[in-house]
């Protein structure tokens, strides 16, 4: 079998593989997600301890949008990683930056986390913060997984156009990513 | 021997999980001695499981559910899922579509070692204080909530297994896709190949649904959350200080969410090996092989929208009972179709009665019992007689222990010449089948007449209390003696195997199967193909054969 064969095959068996590790994310996410529905839609009182005076302390919808703002960051420069499937140069620069992103969005998750905790509002206090912290947590995690995706994109010494396929993958992950935090921010703050 | 061949990683998974059935039939014969003679001492109990578990050799309560729910778990999730899936999928998908290995080697070696990760983890859990998992293998909360440290290892355990799956399943499905020997055409593929993809499917979409519903019942017993607890709960009329407001039927939901295709997971496999053996044995080509591969997806596309009929006596209200009851009876459709096909096929063949072959036909009326006597369960009048009852366990493993098992020996039989280029010996084979056969029967139906008669099927004492369980006591002993005389003829297939893996005789293609693995040497050398094959017609030709 001639190189390019083999080359042909590999690309589709990974884009392939992606795929279907997408879907197998969207169905682990969706699985909390409708948890989260479900256990709204059956409380009585589904009380979000912000909207109670502490949104007055610390404006938690503006840290949100700040937080979309990394991950849609990270987004837009997955895109220029892929290149459209064509080669482009510079690529390390733009996975780092993703990385970067990446990572100011899960500190971010984390020091928010500590910091409700350190007022009393731990996962345990109500079903609302245990739901919190599980969404949040979820998605904080899948974006350091694609942090980590992007080092790996970035180190590794293949073709040029190798890598914008790899970074074509990575950015259907992000784009993935910008929809779950979307869809958490919606459920959890906007609805 | 590359750590990352895809024969090597399928051969680690069998073992493994042959291991794995090994300490799930023990855990099964130390509880069927309790549910034989209750109250009775056992000997060497004590010198075993110590004082705490067994004092003067008696088994007490907390410890026998400890064996029940690791019992469930063992065999599902540990021995019969990978060796049927992950085993066999990943040794012979590749040979069966003519590719050099897998699409991703990497992936599959650390599927494997995270699954026997989560495997030495889940059975280490009996050494942990309080010990392993007791709250059953659907681990159902708030009681799972309140279970011993085990249940923690139960729960890591899970998820592993689920991040397991997903690997093994993506890089199955993209060997399928990617790399297809030339020629070889979707309606080319051998069944076996598209139960398998079929299966991997299931697991990569299911699984996460128990991932998630473990990481919030880990929340529940690790951070003290009540994602699982409703309010006012109290153990021992002391009230729990918890914050409460949780709901114990989300975990129903997603746990049957996976474990209803799970029972598909277990089944379709079978099927496929059971086709292969089928067809190769009667020297027919499957009868009406496109809709077989029809059936057999939309059997495992509708398995995923049934699991709520588990919960049918949870009060979710008429409208919905009536949905999962009608979804429930519409998924016998494609059973049936499958069951037909594989009857149909053998119509007018030159039947070879081998092991193989007889481990294949007995799977057809076991999976048909185990399938049939489903239907009643599936209807909620029914359910609310049977449910919890000994009427569940003859159901579930009709269709798992003589229906799944039953095609495992077969694929074992027929493709052991594939991996070790010899046959298995034959007269021990035969005695294996009888013996395995009549002993699976005698334990296995008896569970039906005691579920009728109305015995719950979590009484430690087996229904000592019970009047209306007084004449199915005695049952309980001739079962427990027809599981240790089913494990004496599993000897006679272990010694079998290692007796014929170094003298048995020396096999090509023994049975002049036409599907692609037969064309590779036996045993296949690394890259599988001595030329890599290219397809011109259908995986079968036994038709052609004798025309």
């Amino acid at each position: 079998m001639s190189a390019i064969a083999v080359a042909d095959r590999r690309a589709q068996a990974a884009s392939t593989g992606m795929w279907l590790f997408l879907a197998s994310i969207v169905m682990f996410y969706g699985s909390l997600f409708s948890g989260f529905v479900l256990l709204r839609a059956g409380s009585e009182t589904w009380e979000m301890p912000w909207k109670t005076g502490l949104s007055a302390e610390w404006p938690m919808a503006v840290d949100h949008w700040f937080r979309t703002m990394w991950i849609g960051f990270a987004v837009m420069q997955s895109r220029r990683l892929s290149g459209a499937g064509v080669p482009v140069a510079g690529l390390p620069r733009y996975s780092w930056l993703v990385v970067l992103a990446g990572v100011f969005f899960f500190a971010r998750c984390v020091y928010v986390a500590g910091w409700l905790a350190a007022q009393g509002l731990v996962p345990s206090a109500s079903v609302p913060l245990a739901c919190w912290y599980v969404l949040n947590g979820a998605v904080a995690v899948l974006v350091l997984g694609g942090s980590i995706a992007a080092v790996w994109v970035a180190l590794e010494r293949v073709p040029p156009t190798q890598r914008a396929r790899r970074g074509a993958m990575l950015q259907r992950y992000w784009m993935l990513m910008l929809a779950l935090w979307l869809i958490t921010v919606t459920g959890l703050y906007l609805v | 021997m590359r750590l990352s061949d895809h024969k090597t990683i399928g051969l680690a998974y069998g073992v493994t999980a042959a291991g794995f059935l090994v300490v799930g039939f023990l855990l099964m014969l130390l509880f069927r001695w309790q549910l034989a003679w209750p109250g009775q001492p056992m000997p060497i109990a004590t010198a075993i499981f110590g004082e705490t578990n067994a004092p003067g050799g008696i088994l007490l309560p907390e410890f026998y559910y400890q064996l029940v729910a690791m019992h469930g778990t063992v065999m599902i999730f540990l021995a019969v899922v990978p060796f049927a899936t992950a085993g066999l999928g990943t040794y012979l998908v590749p040979l069966q579509i003519g590719a050099s290995g897998l699409a991703f080697p990497r992936l599959s070696l650390l599927a494997f070692v995270v699954y026997a990760a989560a495997g030495l983890l889940m059975v280490a859990s009996f050494a942990m204080p309080g010990g392993a998992a007791n709250s059953g293998w659907t681990s159902y909360p708030p009681l799972a909530i309140l279970a011993s440290s085990g249940q923690t290892a139960w729960l890591a355990g899970v998820f592993l297994l689920g991040v397991s799956s997903m690997l093994s399943a993506m890089t199955l499905i993209a060997t399928v896709v990617a790399h297809r020997a030339p020629g070889l055409w979707l309606r080319r593929l051998p069944f076996f190949v598209w139960a398998q993809v079929v299966t991997a499917l299931l697991l990569l979409l299911a699984f996460p649904a128990l991932q998630a519903a473990a990481v919030f019942q880990l929340m529940d017993r690790v951070a003290g959350t009540s994602v699982f607890l409703p309010s006012g709960l109290a153990v021992s009329n002391v009230p729990l200080t918890v914050s409460g407001g949780g709901n114990p039927l989300l975990w129903q939901h997603l746990f049957w969410f996976l474990a209803h295709p799970e029972v598909y997971v277990l089944v379709l496999p079978a099927m496929g090996i059971v086709a292969e053996v089928l067809t190769a044995h009667a020297r027919r080509n499957l009868w009406r092989y496109g809709l077989m591969v029809n059936a057999i997806a939309a059997l495992g596309g509708w398995s995923m929208v049934v699991w709520a009929h588990h919960m049918l006596l949870t009060g979710m209200g008429t409208t919905m009972s009536t949905f999962f009851q009608i979804t429930t009876v519409v998924v016998s459709v494609p059973s049936v179709i499958l069951l037909t096909c594989l009857v149909v096929t053998l119509w007018g063949g030159t039947i070879r009665f081998t092991t193989a072959m007889c481990f294949a036909l007995a799977f057809l009326p076991m999976f048909g019992l185990g399938g049939v006597t489903g239907l009643p369960l599936g209807l909620a009048p029914s359910n609310v007689i049977l449910h919890d009852t000994y009427y569940v366990l003859g159901h579930f493993h009709y269709l798992v222990a003589p229906g799944t098992l039953f095609a495992l020996f077969a694929a074992v039989y027929h493709w052991f010449p594939k991996v070790t280029g010899r046959r298995l010996d034959e007269r021990l084979g035969l005695v294996h089948f009888a013996g395995s056969f009549v002993t699976m029967n005698a334990i296995f139906l008896p569970m039906f007449l005691m579920g009728l008669v109305g015995v719950n099927r979590r009484l430690y004492d087996a229904g000592l209390q019970y009047e209306l369980a007084e004449p199915t006591l005695r049952w309980n002993a001739s079962m427990t003696w027809s599981a240790v005389t089913l494990g004496v003829f599993q000897l006679v297939f272990l010694w079998n195997v290692v007796r014929s893996a170094r003298r048995g005789e020396a096999a090509d293609n023994p049975w002049q199967a036409t599907t692609l693995e037969w064309a590779a040497p036996s045993p296949p050398p690394p890259g599988n193909f001595v030329t890599p094959p290219v397809v011109s017609g259908g995986p079968y030709r036994y038709d052609e054969e004798r025309a």
